[in-house]
């Protein structure tokens, strides 16, 4: 019996060659953009990995945002193996002066043995290593980034003053295996011996720098070992401010901002991918349509509606295989170009290679997706009408009932966990699935509606005709939401471009260009906030923002002990990630007497105008910190600053337009409830061009050599750059998805090819002149893609403005030009496809009608 | 509308070879005529409707109907006199699925562009006892329902000349008698001239005149 079944499926697949064919491209189209992204996720991951133990400079590196202290540094000893090679380093921002010019720089304060792993590349010195001897911990040298020397105008064997000590420039790094690919670094390098800077003032109390003991394991360091040692080090330390990084996570720290974008465009694959399904939705009901009649007979000459499904299936089989054949060719021609398109684009040297798992989560995909989506149609293959063989039917289409449509649930199900999966995020992944299925209800509905509303219009008999065709052909609703939503997609981007650059520039050049800083200075004592102020004011600007810093960790929530939360095995989610990293620190508090123009009340109420007698103080937090931390309005937090507890009540949640580069905190304490705790101040200088910037720089770093003064504009032109990049990547994968669309919406045009080809035999078999026909197409798939075309941006944009309120502080304009030529290149193409169409039903042959019976 | 065809030829290619199926056919029919073509399988029936419909066109010889002559028209000017002058009534009745049965009556005067429409297809389906059937799909009717509305839709526009291929070779006997005796009720109390093509003796009998389409030609049965 399988013998026949495999035959009867084989010939009806090749008896139905034009439509297997638009199946297996429509299908492989989607699967190989995915396939694509998953290729490059598996690369990417793989090469971080591989640079992670140079990057990190050890197997693991044990750090803190303060020095290390004594015991902290014995227990870290006792823990490591006896033979480990160990070296410490001191990181942080400050000022670097030569004569009249001074700059930010990133001080790398090392010993000799640095790096345990890696290398640094020297211009006069050669390849230095950890074994290597250094002239920099010998003596006051510097090793510095060549962009520094042209910054300040230096050579080697020139002075630089650090922190009221002069360093000679000893050598320049030309390469440094500990630089990352982090695409907004803020400044160059300046390596120096950890003696020599510890002999400057440059590290004060509360000095914003890093402590950092790597360590290299004699032989290969295991996962597994790893884990038990960081845990048992952690438990014994005791403090969230200590933190044990090992190069497993490192590769995952560092591609961290390209995981986001990763994660982005693996949600752009799988609109292509549902797409496809949506087309293949389409099409084999049609397919099924087609058949029923043939499987009437079947079932009539014996067969059971068992033997039937699995023909069906075989087919489905047979459909999986040549696609995913198809697909991985095309990935395979495709992937030296798009591993070279990489490189060039994100400076990652990826190895592309198409991995047999992933040719296998292809071939699983599609087979499952395919039996998933066809599901429906398959229990209809329960109710093959073969009585009907007896009767007088006219025609032959197979009964689908509306209940049948449950058995979606299963492939809705898998994609949203691979929605999850893709984003790494629950939020994100259910937001996107829950987006997309409502986008496919509200264009399924509004087509209904729409269509249903045309049917009733009159006019001439073929603009009559178009009118019932659009309001009775269930197949052109497929159409007008296959064709909606690829323009609501290829429209999207651009709009959220538009309102992210607005966020972050001011494109209007308005108040809020004004409002932005150009300066952002931290690290200010006390003692200093006056002199800061007035060093500035000297040279013509404001201090703003002035805001206290006071570090503290959480101690206890409504007096349950807050703990360190023991990090999760497997997938991780993007929200456990960062509820991990939130909870692993301590938080920066400040106090202000009222709240900044980036910052709103979302719940609660505002600060009591005073203290309240015998009662805790009152906390405002960030809205988003507050949902990861499982905070409320109402609780009680105790914070433990500097070995002091001071215990607060949150009263007021709030939201906080990060992008305004202001000095921003998550929690504010009430106004007075802090006064007397330690702290440092952070503040910003605005409106200031590069002139002036530069002599602020220069005079406050003279005067308070620990203030650290970081031109906030350039760390905005990186992140634009860097956001240039993402928007280019998702609108090449949102083009993608458009062509999909475009490609879904011609295989299911090309099936109402076929289908009222006989239609318009018959009108002209009935006397209608081609003239007539050419036109009731051009109205029916005219009204079609411009309908489509309408509603797929209308809510393009009405979810640009959602998005936009809830990531981009509500900035929203629309991008006209963008969504002029989207619509325009969306509807002239299928415009072009529909005329083609139309013209070819037009010219149809009346004398086919006397050719027999068709199944 | 009477219908005169003089040295009709037809053929087609077959491989390398040619198939001579008609071979100089002619036939005289006066208007409001009743006329049976009989013919086994394969004696060219299908392919002389197709001709004298002006769906397809003649090696050589002339179709006049009503004094035109169909082969000297463009294939777009036989399509419009088709429409205006044909009504053509099929086996498998080739009515528009998604059309009910009203809009499949009313399609042919509403390509004319002709007044009162849907009054004229509602009387007429009326008149073939299909009155409670008007809104109903082509897939939710039975057979005879099917071919009574394709009748109805070949007579609606008054045409002169009614081409009928088998109209009740689809249909069990009982319904088939019923059919039959309905499109001749219509036809003779019309007047229209009709071409019945059929290989049923029972149904040749009710017509005016009988031939029998044999070596490409038409001769009298």
């Amino acid at each position: 019996m399988f013998r026949l079944e495999a035959r009867l499926a084989w010939t009806e697949f090749r008896a139905m060659r034009a439509l297997v064919l638009l199946l297996i491209m429509n299908l492989a189209l989607g699967l190989s953009g995915y396939l694509i992204l998953s290729t490059f996720q598996d690369a990417l991951k793989e090469s971080l990995r591989a640079n992670a133990k140079a990057t990190l400079g050890g197997d693991v590196a044990v750090s803190a945002r303060r020095q290390l202290t004594g015991n902290e540094l014995e227990i870290l000893r006792r823990h490591l193996p006896a033979d480990a090679e160990t070296s410490r380093l001191y990181e942080f921002f400050s000022m670097v002066a030569s004569g009249p010019d001074s700059r930010l720089v990133q001080i790398k304060a090392v010993d000799g043995n640095y790096p345990p792993y890696g290398e640094i590349q020297l211009r006069a010195g050669g390849v230095v290593t950890g074994a290597s001897a250094k002239e920099i911990t010998d003596g006051p040298k510097v090793w510095v980034y060549p962009e520094l020397l042209l910054q300040l105008n230096l050579k080697v064997g020139d002075k630089l003053e650090l922190g009221g000590t002069v360093f000679e420039i000893a050598d320049v790094v030309e390469d440094d295996s500990s630089q990352t690919f982090r695409l907004a670094s803020l400044a160059p390098k300046v390596y120096a011996g950890r003696a020599w800077i510890e002999k400057t003032n440059l590290i004060q109390f509360g000095t914003t720098m890093t402590d950092a003991v790597l360590a290299r394991f004699p032989g290969a360091a295991l996962p597994e070992e790893l884990k038990e040692l960081e845990k048992k080090f952690l438990d014994e330390v005791n403090d969230p401010a200590v933190r044990w990084t090992s190069y497993l996570e490192s590769g995952e720290e560092t591609g961290r901002a390209l995981g986001f974008l990763f994660d982005y465009l693996g949600l752009g694959a799988l609109v292509g991918v549902s797409l496809a399904g949506f087309g293949l939705a389409a099409l084999v009901r049609s397919w099924l349509n087609q058949k029923v009649k043939a499987y009437a007979i079947y079932n009539a000459l014996g067969l059971r509606a068992g033997n039937i499904r699995r023909i069906f299936l075989l087919q489905l089989l047979f459909l999986s295989l040549a696609t995913t054949v198809v697909a991985m060719a095309a990935v395979g021609l495709g992937l030296p170009i798009l591993g070279t398109v990489l490189k060039e684009f994100i400076r990652v040297d990826v190895n592309v290679i198409l991995q047999p798992r992933t040719v296998l989560k292809g071939f699983a995909l599609i087979a499952l997706g395919s039996i998933g989506v066809t599901l429906p149609f398959i229990r209809q293959l329960q109710d093959v009408p073969t009585q009907r063989l007896f009767s007088e039917a006219s025609t032959w289409v197979g009964s689908f009932r509306p209940v049948y449509a449950l058995l979606w649930a299963p492939v809705l199900a898998g994609f949203w966990f691979l929605s999850v999966r893709e984003a790494n995020s629950y939020i994100l992944g259910s937001s996107f699935f829950g987006a997309l299925v409502g986008s496919y209800l509200v264009l399924a509905l509004t087509g209904w509606a729409l269509f249903r509303a045309v049917g009733r219009l009159r006019g001439p008999w073929w603009a009559r005709q178009g009118f019932l065709y659009l309001a009775r052909k269930p197949a052109l609703l497929t159409t007008f939401v296959a064709l909606s939503l690829g323009t609501l997609l290829t429209t999207l981007i651009p709009q959220i471009r538009a309102g992210l650059y607005d966020e972050l520039i001011g494109a209007s050049g308005g108040e809020r260009a004004v409002e932005r800083p150009s300066l952002f200075l931290f690290d200010i004592q006390d003692e200093q906030v006056d002199g800061v102020r007035a060093a500035v004011r000297e040279e013509g600007f404001d201090l703003r923002h002035v805001s206290p810093l006071i570090r503290s960790r959480v101690l206890e929530v409504n007096g349950q002990p807050y703990e360190r939360k023991e990090t999760a095995e497997g997938f991780v989610t993007r929200e456990e990630e960062a509820e991990n990293r939130f909870r692993n620190r301590g938080v920066n508090l400040s106090m202000r007497p009222r709240l900044s123009a980036a910052e709103t009340i979302t719940a609660g109420r505002d600060f009591s105008p005073a203290l309240r007698e015998g009662r805790p103080f009152e906390l405002s937090v960030e809205g988003r910190y507050a949902e990861r931390m499982g905070f409320k309005i109402g609780d009680l937090i105790r914070f433990d600053i500097q070995g002091f507890e001071v215990e607060g009540e949150i009263v007021n949640l709030r939201r906080v337009m990060w992008n305004s580069f202001q000095p921003n905190f998550f929690i504010l304490v009430q106004p007075g409830a802090l006064d007397d705790a330690p702290k440092i101040w952070l503040a910003d200088v605005a409106g200031a061009d590069d002139a002036a910037k530069g002599r602020i720089q220069t005079r406050v770093a003279r005067a308070f050599p620990n203030v650290s003064a970081i031109d906030v504009e350039r760390a905005i032109e990186k992140g634009l750059e860097v956001l240039d990049k993402m928007v280019f990547a998702l609108q090449l994968m949102s083009t993608l998805t458009w062509i999909s669309g475009l490609f879904v919406l011609l295989s299911i045009l090309y099936r109402q090819l076929q289908v009222q080809e006989w239609d318009a035999t018959l009108f002209r078999l009935l006397g209608a002149p081609s003239g007539g026909v050419l036109r009731l197409f051009q109205i029916e798939f005219g009204i079609l893609v411009l309908a489509a075309s309408f509603f797929g941006s209308g809510l393009a944009i009405v979810i640009g403005i959602g998005l936009a309120f809830q990531f981009f502080e509500g900035s929203f304009r629309i991008d006209a030009w963008s969504l002029a030529v989207t619509l325009g290149a969306s509807c002239a193409l299928s415009l072009v496809l529909t005329s083609f169409f139309s013209l070819k039903l037009a010219r149809s042959n009346p004398a086919r009608v006397l050719e027999s019976v068709r199944l | 509308m009477s219908l005169v065809v003089k040295n009709l030829k037809k053929s087609f290619a077959q491989g390398e070879s040619r198939i001579e199926v008609l071979k100089g056919l002619n036939l005289d029919v006066p208007s409001g005529r009743v006329v049976a073509i009989l013919g086994q399988s394969g004696a060219g029936k299908s392919t002389f409707l197709g001709l004298l419909s002006g769906l397809d066109s003649p090696d050589s010889g002339t179709i006049e109907i009503g004094g035109h002559d169909l082969t000297a028209l463009s294939p777009e000017g036989r399509t419009l006199f088709r429409g205006r002058n044909i009504g053509i009534v099929f086996q498998q009745f080739h009515l528009v699925p998604h059309l009910t049965a009203l809009e499949n009556v009313a399609l042919p005067l509403e390509i004319q562009g002709e007044a009162g429409v849907e009054d004229r297809a509602r009387a007429m389906l009326e008149s073939l006892g299909l009155g409670h059937r008007l809104h109903h799909h082509p897939g939710t009717l039975s057979g005879g329902e099917c071919q009574r509305v394709a009748i109805a839709r070949a007579l609606v526009g008054r045409p002169g000349l009614i081409l009928a291929d088998e109209p009740s070779g689809n249909l069990d006997l009982e319904t088939g008698e019923k059919v039959t005796q309905v499109f001749f009720d219509q036809i003779r109390r019309s007047g229209i001239t009709t071409i019945l093509v059929t290989h049923n003796p029972e149904l040749a009998r009710l017509c005016d005149e009988r031939y029998s389409l044999r070596g490409g030609l038409c001769v009298p049965a």
